[in-house]
């Protein structure tokens, strides 16, 4: 049936017209309006300030090591990567082989590849840069076309280690320079007294230009400030601390976070007096109220942390209770014979510009009130030694999706001997130990939480944070909003 | 031990479904199917859930030798199973009853009384790979933790760098107006126009601006419990009469909107296009699919180097969904991209001559909301 509205003369072939024109020309916008648009400044504020992108001078356990791998990675590349599912995929390598032992492995380079200033990816420069990286204990060599990686003893997760951390291939040259071969190069690098470090698009990157033009990265903006400067279109991307997240939104501040990547705990200077007998640091754990810091304080951005892991790395973290206990706590501290409040409160020290990290230790000292312990809450600079702190909040940040690695990663940073986990019981009971001797009392997993200006498309981080930005295009700016 | 992943189990009973399309946009007559056809689906469909059920089963009884190997034999136990994974509720029943039969045959019979004087409580839980099963043997006031696990499959949907190409979302509106199409167009001299669809006519927005025009189109108005339309803005109108215009289809109907006088210029009625039509069916008539199960697939339209077409997944209205593209090689259609979960049932999918859109219906908030669909081609 044909039913025509509007009747009109030679109505017939301007309806064969409209459905040509429209086919034609919606075909042919097909690929122009589905691909990312390229061009324009991506400006990004951070926290942390850093000296160098230099990864031999990256420190793993330091407050700046986030911010560091993560203008690493713009800037230079890694071997291997690690893709949305935790698998690990070809980088700079496309293959690899081991021995049966798995202390011998050869990792064939990809062809082609240049560094931003020009020169070519060869097998020496990558085992040089790996050499420097890995240490004395792996011997690295070059043949003509892979690079080889010898240690005496097995390795079997060393495509996953060279996927993450500061595991990156990179060049240097006679006057200082250092060169990547990734998205991004270094057009400026901040001198003194200045803090924008501006990363311009690596035309001849080997996996694609980034669709920025360049990224202009701030670094030293607390957190209010970037809170101010995302709100007033000042900025593209900005941290927020998890505690601040839900105000944000409400803001209308777009907010993106991935899953629990960062773990807040409390680490007791058992040198201390009043801090030296077990059992108090039993009522302590006891008495914290997770839940509500998860929940209130975090206002369900975190999660109520019994163990080291969170549950979607572990699997298993349902086996580490999180549940609070206030009878028992009271009635472990008595045990001990000594009043905690006298003559001197238990002095907590958390990192002063740390806003999550001083919310929570505010909330821990009120639970730990309630079981008759006075606490004075400090807040110092990350690193900072303070030898009258008793009990210190500290935070970890998973350093792989990978179980092992991550495990091992806090448990080294814990102090801990290097344990056995090729097993799922190995692991667990290594995680288990140092939790249930109280030398780390697990408080709460975080999130990594940004916010991003409307302009802001295909922010695409894989679920353990990060920043991928040269995946990120720049949109037309919303109604009302003003091109920067 | 062989995994078979459950994501891959999808896969294959989708391309079982549509590959017997072999020639997309005809109707299929399915009583036509032979019976060796019938058979050949079946087992193709069924032998992966088979993979995966054996799959859970052997990780069962694995689980099951470590606690009957933590045990005196023949101690009554009672055994509480929590899910906490992603597997779904018959999963979970499946793997207790498998667990149950594997530790009788252990020799250690459960019981659910309360008498037992071993507890076990075991959980279904899962990492980002794999899955992780616990079993927490309680005695008394001691108690013991066995943990296997196997390889998960990706329910998450991620991007998968195997796939030539990445399909992302991003949500552009939202709100509890039933709409069947959105489709911005943007200007150089302004923030752009928002167009929505509507069983009943199209709403035009100004962006930045607080009022809209609803133009009814009563004309194109049908008896149909599954309404469908699309959008398609200034370019299909430039060379008419009636620009600037947009040209909508409704129910099968054409029509044009003049956005000068916000009237609905003209509209014609759904046409039988044969052979001899100037324009290729294929790709004019109709350009939105209602989401159904018996056409589940869009046109073809050109990315990375390879004609493609979009599925979305085969649950109902009642659950979410994902969309993915194929690659239509011959009688079979290859998975071309990974695939893209929405927060409930995708109700559209517009994807030719425009910058691909999802319309969902959020499970949770009820609302309906429109998806832009990014396409990134691999290196």
């Amino acid at each position: 049936m044909r039913r025509t509205i509007f009747p009109s003369a030679a109505r017939s072939k301007r309806f064969c017209a409209i459905c040509a024109v429209t086919a034609a020309l919606a075909a042919a916008s097909a690929m122009a309006s589905t691909r990312p648009r390229y061009g324009g400044t991506l400006r990004v504020q951070v926290n942390e300030r850093i000296g160098s992108i230099d990864p031999r001078q990256w420190q793993s356990a330091s407050p700046q090591a986030t911010v560091t791998e993560r203008i690493d990675s713009l800037i230079f590349d890694r071997l291997a990567r690690m893709d949305d599912h935790g698998t690990v995929q070809p980088a700079l390598a496309v293959s690899w082989q081991h021995d049966a032992e798995s202390k011998r492995w050869q990792f064939l380079l990809r062809t082609g590849v240049k560094f931003s200033d020009g020169t070519s990816l060869t097998p020496e420069v990558a085992a040089l840069a790996c050499q420097q990286l890995l240490g004395n204990t792996f011997d690295v060599s070059a043949n003509s076309d892979s690079v080889i990686v010898q240690a005496d003893h097995s390795i079997p997760d060393l495509p996953a280690l060279l996927a993450t951390g500061r595991y990156f291939i990179f060049r240097t040259t006679n006057d200082g320079g250092i060169f990547g071969t990734g998205a991004f190069q270094v057009n400026n690098w901040p001198t003194e007294g200045t803090s924008k470090v501006v990363l311009t698009a690596n035309e001849s990157c080997w996996a694609g230009r980034p669709f920025v033009d360049k990224i202009e990265l701030s670094m030293g903006i607390n957190f209010d400030q970037q809170a101010s400067a995302i709100s007033i279109g000042q900025a593209d991307v900005v941290e927020l601390p998890a505690s601040q997240v839900r105000r944000a939104t409400q803001r209308g501040v777009r907010a993106v976070s991935s899953d629990p990547v960062e773990l807040f705990a409390l680490q007791f200077d058992s040198a201390r007096p009043a801090v030296q007998d077990p059992r108090v640091w039993q009522s302590i754990s006891l008495a914290i109220n997770r839940a509500s810091i998860a929940d209130v304080i975090l206002q369900r951005q975190g999660v109520a942390a019994g163990g080291l892991l969170p549950n979607w790395i572990s699997g298993y973290a349902h086996l580490f209770p999180v549940s609070t206990d206030l009878p028992r706590a009271k009635e472990l501290l008595k045990a001990t014979g000594r009043e905690v409040s006298r003559p001197a409160p238990l002095v907590l020290v958390y990192d002063s510009v740390d806003a999550d990290a001083r919310a929570i230790a505010e909330r821990v000292a009120v639970n730990l009130r309630e079981i008759g312990i006075v606490a004075q809450v400090s807040g110092q600079p990350a690193g900072a030694k303070n030898s009258a702190a008793d009990v210190r909040l500290v935070r970890y940040r998973m350093a792989s999706p990978d179980p092992g690695l991550a495990l091992a990663e806090i448990l080294n940073s814990l102090g801990e001997l290097p344990a056995n986990l090729d097993t799922p019981e190995q692991a667990y009971a290594a995680e288990r130990a140092p939790i249930d001797a109280f030398r780390v009392i697990p408080i709460v997993h975080v999130p990594e939480s940004y916010g991003l200006s409307p302009q802001v498309r295909d922010w695409m981080p894989p679920r353990w944070g990060g920043w991928r930005l040269e995946d990120v295009w720049l949109g037309p700016p919303a109604a009302g909003e003003k091109s920067q | 031990m062989i995994f078979r992943s459950r994501g891959r189990c999808e896969k294959i009973l989708l391309v079982s479904r549509v590959a017997r399309r072999s020639t997309p946009m005809t109707c299929n007559d399915r009583s036509k199917f032979s019976f060796c056809t019938l058979l050949f689906i079946f087992v193709l469909a069924a032998t992966p859930i088979a993979t995966l059920g054996d799959t859970l089963d052997d990780s069962a009884r694995e689980l099951a030798r470590k606690i009957a190997a933590a045990l005196p034999t023949g101690e009554n136990v009672s055994c509480e199973i929590r899910n906490i994974s992603s597997l779904r509720s018959d999963e979970s029943q499946r793997i207790e009853q498998a667990l149950t039969a594997d530790l009788q045959n252990n020799g250690v019979p459960t019981q659910t009384t309360g008498s037992a004087k071993v507890n076990i409580v075991v959980t279904l839980s899962e990492n980002l790979k794999n899955f992780v099963w616990t079993a927490e043997i309680h005695r008394g006031d001691t108690s013991q933790v066995l943990l296997t696990t196997g390889p998960r499959p990706h329910e998450n949907r991620a991007a998968s760098s195997a796939m030539p190409i990445t399909l992302h979302g991003e949500k552009f509106w939202e709100g509890p107006e039933q709409i069947l199409d959105a489709f911005e167009e943007t200007t150089v001299n302004d923030a752009g126009t928002l167009f929505l669809l509507l069983p009943d006519g199209l709403v035009i927005r100004k962006k930045g601006a607080d009022s809209s025009f609803k133009i009814a189109i009563p004309m194109a108005q049908v008896a149909r419990r599954t309404p469908f339309g699309s959008v398609h803005g200034e370019n299909a109108c430039r060379q008419l009469e009636f620009s600037p215009c947009v040209v909508v289809t409704l129910n099968g109907f054409i029509c044009t909107v003049g956005l000068a006088t916000h009237t609905v210029v003209e509209c014609h009625g759904p046409v039988p296009l044969g052979a001899r039509d100037p324009v290729d069916p294929l790709i004019f008539f109709p350009r939105t699919l209602p989401r159904g199960r018996s056409e589940p697939l869009t046109e073809m339209t050109s990315h990375c180097g390879a004609e493609i077409q979009f599925a979305t997944g085969t649950g109902d209205y009642t659950q979410p969904d994902s969309v993915q593209a194929f690659d239509w090689r011959g009688p079979d259609y290859i998975p071309f991209s990974n695939e893209l979960s929405f927060p409930g049932p995708v109700m559209a999918l517009h994807v030719v001559g425009r910058v691909p859109t999802a319309i969902v219906r959020n499970l949770e908030t009820g609302d309906y909301e429109a998806y832009h669909l990014s396409i990134s081609c691999a290196q």
